[in-house]
């Protein structure tokens, strides 16, 4: 095997890691409010690519311009959500609130078999099979993209967690939200904002990665069970050890995938998780 | 400033508070003692609008303020540093400071605020970029007192500052709260260290079982037989 395929495959895997990352932190940002694990993460991102399907087909609106649009029409799903469904059921417990969100992935799940059918579609962009080529590399746009908005996404939601009012309120409510009420702050509204914008990511990411995926409705279930393999390799709650364990597992998927064909490579991350919780019950880089 | 009547008050159908009367005027230091689960924390847990009172009245400036909640509260000018001290852990002395001060009300004067609660406590200065759960308990004391200084309060309500600390910390948080009574800031200081507070206050009210059974000049609280032999006699 040459070192050209090999390089190949991990720059790859690099790229599905920063969105298999982008991913898992819009589910730490949602856990970190009420430590609502939300099981209906990847539905509501397909939820997002068929968005961008109908908006294509009924105003040609290419998927990449439709992105912003989905980050706020998302954001105000989100935080809607959160005020009407999410916050009264979480009242009476995290347990509950879960359950609420396996009831949203069956929802959502119906709702697009309902109006889009079963079978298997694909939205057209200005990048779909598009290569850019950079000897030796052979790098599809699509993916190029949606992994270098990951970047940026993933440094945005670091500043703002990190340096603002806003980030700080939420991870004082993260922290002792009874503290963060002493302070004055709207706990209640915080939270429905942080879900918003967890949701909103979700808006924005469907849309940029459509063109990389084939559609089916049920596909939600498998970019949840990568999100929450790879945020809790990273650590429950930690912004950092998701994005690691992003690139961990897309490079060993990548690479699982070139040495050992593609079905012993879908089961690298299991592994991976497995030994993780074995060796690092907390994660690479959790908390206690 | 603050005038506390009827109140009762407690966790769910479980009343603690059975009607408590209490009065803080502009710019005095009072004290509230008690033994524990007499009720104190109870109270300023009311008054600062995270426990919504069943029944009475909570008037801030004239202003009621009973069950309308914590964020009315650090509003109206009410700032509670919390029994156990309860910091931001995994936060930076500066973030916990900041935070203290993120209400819309304190927001526009947090740099002089800051610069304030330094003065009083060079030692935050010194730790400002150290994570708050590293610090020692006197330390930690000292950052939710600033903290809750950062939101400008009219009114400061201390839950038991002195708990955990030894002797020498105790000194220096006290003197801390004497130096900002002197600059003018009213303060409503929870206690079981009951000599050390009737020092340090003007008046002083005694709570026992959800309920105020003495109230007074500390001086004469201090002297007063009923409490040497309850609380004095103890220590």
């Amino acid at each position: 095997m040459s070192g050209e395929v090999l390089l190949q495959a991990t720059v790859q895997g690099l790229q599905m890691g920063a969105i298999y990352a982008l991913i898992a932190l819009s589910m730490t940002l949602i856990f970190s409010v009420g430590g609502l694990l939300n099981f209906a993460h990847g539905d509501f991102m397909v939820l997002a690519m068929y968005g961008a399907l109908a908006l294509y087909q009924s105003v040609a609106l290419d998927a990449y311009a439709a992105a912003p649009l989905m980050f706020f029409g998302f954001f105000l799903l989100g935080f809607l959500m959160f005020r009407r469904l999410v916050q009264p059921v979480l009242a009476a417990g995290v347990l509950a609130g879960a359950q609420l969100t396996l009831g949203l992935v069956f929802v959502q799940e119906n709702f697009l078999l309902m109006v889009f059918g079963g079978d298997y579609l694909s939205v057209p962009t200005v990048l779909s099979n598009k290569n850019l080529v950079i000897p030796p590399l052979i790098m599809p746009w699509p993916l190029l993209v949606a992994s270098l908005l990951a970047v940026v996404m993933a440094a945005i939601l670091y500043v703002v967690l990190m340096r603002t009012d806003f980030g700080r309120q939420v991870r004082a409510i993260t922290q002792n939200s009874d503290a963060a009420a002493l302070m004055g702050i709207r706990v209640g509204r915080i939270q429905a904002i942080a879900f918003g914008l967890g949701i909103g990511m979700l808006g924005l990411t469907g849309a940029m990665i459509v063109a990389q995926f084939t559609l089916t409705p049920t596909m939600g279930l498998d970019f949840t069970l990568i999100a929450l393999i790879v945020m809790v390799i990273g650590g429950l709650g930690s912004f950092a050890g998701s994005i690691v364990a992003g690139a961990i597992i897309g490079v060993s998927e990548s690479l699982g995938s070139l040495f050992y064909g593609g079905t012993v490579g879908a089961m690298i991350p299991y592994a991976i998780l497995i030994l993780v919780l074995l060796f690092r019950p907390h994660g690479l880089m959790g908390e206690h | 400033m603050l005038e506390i009547s009827g109140l009762v008050s407690g966790y769910g159908r479980i009343d603690i508070l059975h009607g408590v009367d209490l009065r803080v005027g502009k710019g005095e230091l009072v004290a509230l003692v008690g033994v524990n689960g007499a009720g104190k924390t109870t109270l300023m847990k009311t008054i600062a609008g995270l426990i919504r009172p069943t029944a009475g009245r909570i008037a801030f400036e004239g202003a009621e303020i009973a069950g309308e909640g914590a964020e009315r509260a650090v509003g109206a000018g009410i700032a509670l540093v919390p029994e156990g001290r309860m910091v931001f852990p995994r936060m930076t002395v500066w973030e916990n400071l900041m935070l203290g001060g993120v209400h819309p009300r304190a927001r526009p004067y947090r740099e002089a605020t800051l610069t304030k609660v330094f003065d009083l406590f060079p030692r935050l200065a010194e730790r400002r970029d150290q994570k708050a759960a590293t610090m020692s308990g006197g330390e930690q004391q000292m950052l939710v007192i600033g903290r809750g200084l950062m939101a400008q309060p009219k009114l400061l309500v201390l839950d038991e500052p002195s708990l955990g600390l030894s002797p020498l910390l105790v000194q220096e948080t006290y003197g801390a709260l004497r130096r900002l009574n002197a600059d003018g800031l009213t303060i409503l200081l929870a206690e079981q260290n009951v000599k050390l507070s009737l020092a340090v206050s003007s008046r002083g009210y005694v709570i026992e079982n959800g309920r105020i059974v003495l109230s007074g000049a500390s001086s004469d609280l201090a002297r007063d037989p009923a409490t040497r032999k309850a609380y004095l006699g103890r220590l």
